[in-house]
């Protein structure tokens, strides 16, 4: 070879060694990642807990970080309504949304949370609002309808509209459109039913005069009042959508009208939408004339383009989160707000009740024990989360604070697996019972890379202890498809939403199979009458109660592993002020940023 | 052609249906507040009102049914016909690949014709090894990489690429905004997509310029030209470099469908809203007839684009006609003669 080529083959030497480094650095990171989970820290002391609680009750950001609570602006200027007064107009306030809504149109949403962000209330506006900072747990305040009234049995509800409010256009809201909006829900031609099935309770609905409505319930639910406020829809106005054909409104995605203090401007699709200020609301305006709601798939495109100031806000994945809130320069413009709401989703494992292996309570029992769930915040959160016991919210009425995790505890977990009758009989390292082996397979979508290394845990843990876990990856269609079908064995997951306030959907036999969600198949006659008892349940104390029990039971049973629960994540631009963390999260209708900061029009 | 486009849509459609999950119980009881005994009725009626209780070889004669007449029904997602969102999508993906396509063939053509002529010295080793580690760097973390360094003020403190999407904010992009700017605005952005989808091609292409050269500038018209007197770039780029385009017309054919396959990564880490998008959001909610018009779109353009290069053939080389047995093979260097 010529001298020359030697210089070529210097280039193809440099490359591989570049090549095998970075290889090299890799394995030594995953390494490093996976030796401090295996690190066992010293737990949180009692006493530590109980400091850290008040400031959570407060709705205060996660305690673990510094910089949050103290990020959050002080109020200026506010009246008792705690809005802001006298401060300046105009700006634009730009959203970062991963994914774009599929319709614009609340009641053919379903289950899209994208199209509730965007329209529920800023375009259209509920009977009743839940108040931003109760004295506990929820609370409905009046919005449109200026007051309520429910019957001493909890089986009729009557809302009188305020009579000085009007849709953009001009039109007065009358109960006309609140039966409208009604009818259309649970009309079964239109492509509702998810939404639908909040209504199945009610017998009929009665206009009494164009101001008061009346709503009669075949029987009393807890959550009645929520849905006949229709928090999740909002009020449709008749005259705009009223429809002969159920598929002209299916079709109907865009252009949404409402009586809310924003009001549509366009949807590019693919890129944003827009919403202008309804200089014509009814109510107190917004200072903020314009939200877009920009589109960006790629979580760190996002953080850049807030960075480089083309957007505003951004919900973070949690490990960019976790690195972000580190980084000093960034907090100085940006607020990196971790919060707690009562809709928190929640993460588990769960064990299908139906197989040889987790039909038996002790080999459940004995899996939590093998799992170092406190370890797994601390690690592989980054501290960003919390340990939880039971499917609620941990700082609402329904959880019962007194019921302790079980501890990590490998050795337990081998005598527990003994005594269930899982020993080596044969010898192979693996425990097996009549012989069956107890190898499963452990479901999970592979999209979460937070997953597949629990996965890998679970799997090293289990070894340890004579159980093999095959890792299953696959893609959440499919896991989905598998789970209604209740073909697995073992699966991690995330419950949020409803599915949180009401455990009938999860932990009630009778949602086993055909389309319910009690996937892992738990059957506990208690824990049925407790589930229907407490949706008749109108009193939240009382109900509270109820929910205590079922918490104890579902730990007993361990149904699930609890794994943990994590805050919500935004990171804000600083020239928003009166950015304030509320109990139930943020509110941008009270935002506004001063003359000299604004930055559009 | 239409056998060949049959065959695509048959088997597209087989693998989707094949594929565990639907659109119905995707969307069924995700939320809660629905009882088992409400989900069924509700799947049932669900899955009639998309068409998708019937037999899979109805689904499938009623899809060709419609699609004959250019109706590629709706999405279950979007709910909104599947032409509509093609239209709005397709330019997009379109523009970018074409850009892609055309700087790949002006960077590779020179690199390529500059190694050949310099067979075997520095430039050619050089330019070999360096696309050669070009074409093996993975498109998605390239395409991470990109955003991290080179969008936002950290960490490089370069804000000099825009991270996301296919314009600036709406205060720019405003209508009656003056044609210039726009334009500046659009291309600002389309520069580190466009790069991330040319830069694997260059290996590709530079190779088989560089081998069909060589062949090319051992052939005795060359020496001819040479002994004629005439100028080395004269001698390389009329003589030597038209004899050895047969083999590019071929890539091009092969290449536009690799990239399109590599839109549909492109687009997810850039987030432009053009066919890859579409089609990899199709794909994982099981939106059956975006899928299906996609493929066939793209089977369509696929097709269309060898079709092409086959005329391209027969313009390039006078050889080569399609009325009568050909000569000599397709491929068939000028030396074959």
């Amino acid at each position: 070879m010529s001298g020359r080529g030697g210089l070529a083959t210097f280039f193809l030497f440099l490359f591989l060694s570049i090549t095998i480094l970075l290889q090299i650095l890799s394995i030594v990171q995953s390494d490093r990642l996976y030796e401090r989970l295996n690190y066992r820290n010293p737990p949180l002391t009692g006493e530590a807990i109980s400091s850290l609680v008040p400031l959570l009750r407060q709705g205060q950001a996660c305690p673990r970080k510094s910089g949050d609570a103290s990020s959050v602006v002080p109020r200026q200027g506010t009246d008792e309504g705690g809005w802001t007064m006298d401060v300046d107009d105009g700006d634009w306030l730009i959203w970062a949304f991963r994914v774009e809504p599929k319709t614009l149109n609340p009641i053919s949403a379903e289950t899209d949370i994208y199209t509730v962000w965007i329209t529920i209330p800023y375009i259209f506006e509920p009977l009743l609002v839940y108040d931003y900072d109760p004295a506990n747990g929820r609370q409905l305040k009046p919005h449109l309808a200026e007051s309520y009234e429910v019957s001493s049995d909890g089986s009729e509800i009557t809302f009188r509209l305020r009579n000085d409010i009007h849709f953009s256009d001009g039109t007065p809201v009358t109960t006309d459109d609140v039966v409208f909006t009604y009818e259309t829900i649970v009309n079964p031609k239109v492509d509702a039913a998810n939404v639908a099935s909040r209504y199945a309770d009610v017998l009929k609905v009665t206009k009494i005069d164009n101001l008061v409505v009346k709503f009669s319930l075949k029987r009393p639910h807890f959550r009645s009042l929520e849905n006949l406020s229709f928090t999740r829809t909002g009020i449709l106005p008749r005259h705009l959508y009223y429809f002969s054909d159920p598929d002209q409104f299916n079709k109907r995605v865009s252009n949404p009208v409402g009586s809310g203090p924003y009001v549509f401007e366009k949807w590019d699709v693919g890129r944003g939408v827009v919403l202008r200020r309804n200089e014509n609301y009814w109510g107190r305006k917004p200072k903020l004339s314009k939200v877009v709601y920009r589109f960006i798939a790629n979580p760190v495109a996002s953080v850049q383009a807030l960075r480089s100031h083309q957007v505003d806000i951004v919900i973070p994945e949690p490990e960019q989160f976790a690195e972000l809130a580190e980084d000093g320069k960034f907090s100085k413009e940006f607020y990196c707000l971790s919060y707690w709401t009562p809709s928190t989703p929640f993460y588990y494992i769960g064990w299908n009740q139906d197989t040889p292996f987790f039909s038996d309570r002790l080999v459940r029992r004995a899996m939590t024990g093998i799992i170092n769930r406190q370890d797994l915040v601390a690690h592989l959160l980054q501290g960003h989360g919390r340990q939880i016991t039971g499917p609620f919210y941990f700082l609402g009425p329904e959880n019962d604070p007194n019921i302790e995790p079980l501890p990590y505890d490998p050795q337990t977990s081998g005598q527990l697996l003994d005594k269930a009758g899982w020993r080596d009989t044969d010898g192979d390292g693996l425990r097996d019972k009549d012989g069956v082996p107890l190898r499963f397979k452990f479901m999970y979508a592979s999209s979460y890379a937070l997953f597949e290394r629990l996965a890998k845990l679970l799997k090293d843990e289990a070894a340890k202890v004579g159980v093999e876990v095959i890792a299953e990856p696959c893609e959440w269609s499919i896991l989905w498809d598998r789970l209604n079908r209740r073909e697995f064995q073992a699966y991690i997951a995330g419950w949020a939403g409803d599915a949180v306030e009401d455990p009938y959907q999860l932990f009630h036999s009778s949602q086993i199979g055909n389309g319910g969600s009690n996937f892992v198949g738990f059957r506990n006659p208690d824990a049925d009458v407790i589930i229907e008892q407490a949706r008749r349940t109108i009193d939240d104390d009382a109900r509270g109660k109820l929910y205590q029990r079922l918490h104890g039971i579902l730990h007993e049973e361990q149904t699930y592993t609890f794994l943990f629960t994590r805050p919500t994540f935004r990171l804000v631009d600083r020239r928003f002020k009166s950015v304030v963390v509320h109990k139930l999260g943020l509110d941008y209708l009270e935002w506004y940023v001063p003359k000299s900061e604004q930055r559009y029009e | 052609m239409i056998p060949t486009l049959l065959g695509i849509t048959i088997v597209v459609f087989a693998i989707s249906k094949i594929a565990p999950g639907d659109p119905v119980s995707l969307s069924v009881g995700a939320s809660g507040q629905m009882d088992a005994e409400r989900a069924g009725d509700l799947r049932a009626a669900r899955m009639r009102l998309y068409g998708l209780d019937k037999p899979v070889y109805v689904q499938y004669a009623d899809w060709l049914g419609h699609v004959v007449r250019l109706d590629f029904g709706d999405s279950i997602k979007h709910r909104r016909p599947v032409i509509k969102l093609i239209k709005e999508r397709l330019p997009i993906t379109l523009t970018l690949n074409l850009i892609a396509l055309a700087i790949v063939y002006a960077v590779s053509l020179p690199v390529g014709i500059l190694a050949a002529v310099k067979h075997g010295r520095f430039f050619d080793r050089a330019s070999s090894v360096i696309l050669l580690m070009l074409w093996s760097l993975p498109v998605m973390w390239v395409g991470q990489m990109l955003i991290g360094y080179f969008t936002g003020p950290t960490p490089l403190k370069a804000g000099w690429f825009p991270p996301a999407g296919l314009s600036s904010n709406y205060a720019e992009s405003a209508s009656g905004a003056p044609f210039l700017p726009w334009l500046a605005d659009r291309l600002w952005h389309l520069v580190l997509p466009v790069l991330c989808l040319s830069y694997t091609g260059f290996a590709y292409l530079a190779k088989q310029v560089r081998a069909a050269m060589l062949d090319s500038l051992q052939m005795d018209y060359v020496r001819t030209a040479r002994a004629k007197g005439l100028s080395e770039p004269a001698v390389i780029l009329r003589h030597a470099f038209p004899n050895s385009i047969i083999p590019l017309i071929t890539i091009m054919a092969t290449l536009l469908p690799a990239m399109f396959a590599g839109s549909v990564i492109i687009e997810k880490i850039f987030s432009i809203p053009g066919m890859g998008l579409l089609a990899f959001e199709a794909v994982t909610n099981r939106d059956y007839n975006v899928v299906m018009a996609v493929a066939t779109i793209a089977g369509v353009l696929n097709l269309v684009g060898l079709l092409f290069g086959d005329i391209a053939y027969a313009i390039a080389d006078p050889r080569i006609s399609f009325d009568r047995p050909a000569p000599a093979k397709r491929h068939a260097e000028p030396s074959a003669v």
